[in-house]
């Protein structure tokens, strides 16, 4: 009776971890999932109009001509519309000549400027030497809304006294990206 | 009297694995329905405004990152792989594209649910996460835009998707 028990038990503890095993060895996880979306608004794209030349009209061989950034007529001018309120840095590529007939020369120099959130070149805004080292200023308004920079610009040339008669030209180029601030 | 006992003994037994059974047939209804770990959004990963040719990141610490949380409602901790499908752009309607990337530690997992116990993982990568019993952990995602110069202005966006396996 006793060998009968004892067999009995033993039977029952073996079957017992047997079906214990099954019951909580690993399981297999259902696959869960969620979503999320990533988000950006992209603002408005800066623009740059050259609105006027910047013109010396005639020259006089060995006289040297001013024109300020305050001339209405002659100064150089830029208009710049992007994101209001947003920060700029603003830099120029200046030439130190202008090309006249027959690769004629003529040296210009002593660049002057003035930048204003309104389309004014004597109030309300800043001077500044225009140069390829970029100085950061902001567009009028608010984010969400367009914004407008202008920026004018003086210089004076250096006419040799026998200089090469005729007309005189180059490129003026400015720059403008957003800092992101 | 010695088959006497030895029936005793063997309705013992019988009583014995009846409740053995009863437990097993438990377990087995636990394995038809497997245990998970729900994942939900807590919120998007959020660039906000982005300035043409201006690259912008937003760290997984960063407030505007991207958040899921793991609920384990279970009785016992839960090992999982996380599973990224990351887009490579956000898109607008018009399907203006503007690239979108994701770094080696952009993604954070964080058994506590805070931000203070995240471990930073390549959400490019599996990763497996231990989640303990009846807790809530939390992920985070953050990434970097790379606009253009000349980027289309508007509204983006991208679904990223997170499996818990």
């Amino acid at each position: 009776m006793s060998r009968t028990s004892l067999v009995a038990r033993g039977v029952v503890t073996t079957a017992a971890m047997a079906i214990a095993f099954a019951a909580v060895g690993p399981s297999p996880l259902a696959a869960q999932t969620g979503t999320i979306n990533a988000t950006a608004t992209v603002l408005q794209p800066i623009t740059i109009t050259g609105s006027n030349d910047l013109q010396f009209g005639n020259v006089f061989p060995g006289v040297n001509k001013t024109v300020d950034y305050t001339d209405a007529t002659n100064a150089g001018k830029f208009t710049v519309g992007g994101d209001g309120g947003a920060q700029v840095a603003v830099s120029f590529t200046l030439p130190t000549d202008l090309n006249g007939p027959a690769g004629s020369t003529l040296p210009i120099s002593t660049w002057t400027g003035y930048y204003n959130t309104t389309n004014s070149a004597t109030s309300g805004g800043a001077s500044f030497t225009p140069s390829a080292t970029s100085f950061n200023t902001n567009l009028s308004g608010t984010t969400g809304s367009p914004g407008s920079l202008y920026v004018f610009l003086g210089a004076t040339v250096t006419p040799a006294v026998n200089q090469t008669q005729g007309a005189y030209s180059n490129t003026v180029t400015m720059t403008v990206a957003y800092t992101g601030s | 009297m010695r088959d006497s006992r030895h029936s005793i003994t063997s309705r013992t037994l019988r009583s014995a694995l009846l409740p053995l059974m009863i437990l097993v047939c438990g377990a087995g209804s636990t394995h038809a329905k497997a245990p998970t770990v729900q994942v939900a959004r807590v919120q998007d990963l959020t660039f906000g405004n982005v300035f043409p040719g201006v690259p912008i990141t937003v760290p997984l610490t960063d407030s505007r990152a991207g958040q899921y949380t793991l609920v384990n409602g279970t009785g016992r901790a839960l090992t999982v792989q996380l599973v990224f499908v990351l887009p490579s752009t956000l898109a607008t309607g018009g399907g203006a594209l503007m690239p979108v990337q994701f770094g080696p530690a952009s993604a954070g997992f964080s058994a506590t649910g805070s931000l203070g116990s995240m471990v930073p993982f390549d959400p490019s990568i599996p990763f497996t996460a231990t989640i303990a019993a009846k807790t809530t952990a939390r992920v985070f995602l953050g990434g970097t835009l790379q606009p253009t110069g000349g980027q289309a202005f508007g509204s983006y966006t991208a679904t990223i998707t997170l499996t818990a396996l």
